[in-house]
């Protein structure tokens, strides 16, 4: 090997090495947390819940999560059908409208439950905060709501 | 000729003696500047790799390399995959695109 390409060799190989180490002491400190962990602390900083609001908080909150994973059970059981219509080209019509009107009911459901979990919590903060709150997390999940219809619908029409 | 027959140069090379002369006092450095002026002056690549490419230098520039690396990786860490706003959606809106991510395959 010519003394250019041991020298090249060698700034590789350490590069690899450096870049090897980087990566190791970056992935060892990054945050493993749950979002429901993460959130609930932002919502406590963010509004300024003192000690006994925030436990009623997490309260209301382990219990909607409860509910919740119920109900997204049911929500990706009923999406899951409809998104794999491509598969299964010979369905009938009707039985796709009955899915999808399914699919509406349990997104219904899940909205209603969210939106009055949301409402829980905010009647909980004190002055006005809780509107703030409200007029924060609801438009978002109400255009997310949108957006996944959207995604369902095109996704059908395809 | 015979192989037993004496050969008359051998007289004569029998009775011839080196000469002692004396070597100059540089003839050795001379020597050597006269081999080094027939080979081409080696590259700023050449002295680099014959300066660089020794076990225990390598040896160190890895270990440095490493520590400096881990000292960047310490002082820099990642940035979180989510703002803590994010997270909450993400944990109540049943239509947050990452809600169900790890939940149900």
């Amino acid at each position: 090997m010519t003394p250019a390409g041991r020298i090249a060799a060698f700034v590789f190989l350490t590069a690899a090495a450096a870049g090897a180490a980087l990566w190791a002491t970056r992935e060892s400190l990054r945050h493993r947390e749950n979002p429901q962990e993460v959130g609930l602390r932002w919502l406590k900083d963010e509004y300024h819940l003192d000690d006994a609001t925030f436990e009623k908080v997490s309260a209301l909150h382990r219990d909607y999560f409860r509910q919740c994973d119920k109900m997204c059970r049911q929500i990706n059981e009923a999406d899951r059908p409809l998104l794999w219509r491509a598969r299964n080209r010979n369905r009938q019509p009707g039985e796709l409208n009955a899915q999808l009107a399914r699919d509406q009911i349990v997104c219904g459901d899940c909205e209603k439950a969210a939106t009055g979990h949301l409402k829980q919590v905010a009647a909980l903060m004190p002055g006005q905060s809780g509107q703030r709150f409200l007029d924060d997390i609801l438009p978002i999940m109400q255009q997310q709501r949108r957006v996944h219809d959207e995604n369902l619908s095109s996704h059908l029409r395809r | 000729m015979k192989p037993e027959d004496p050969d008359p140069l051998d007289d004569l090379l029998a009775q011839w003696q080196v000469p002692q002369a004396e070597t100059p006092p540089d003839f050795r450095r001379e020597v050597w500047r006269r081999i080094s002026a027939t080979e081409p002056e080696p590259g700023w690549i050449e002295k680099l790799a014959w300066w660089l490419l020794r076990p225990k230098r390598e040896a160190f520039i890895v270990a440095a390399a490493i520590v400096l690396a881990v000292v960047w990786g310490l002082t820099h860490p990642p940035q979180p995959e989510f703002t803590p706003h994010d997270a909450y959606v993400m944990s109540v809106s049943p239509f947050d695109p990452h809600h169900l991510d790890g939940r149900y395959p």
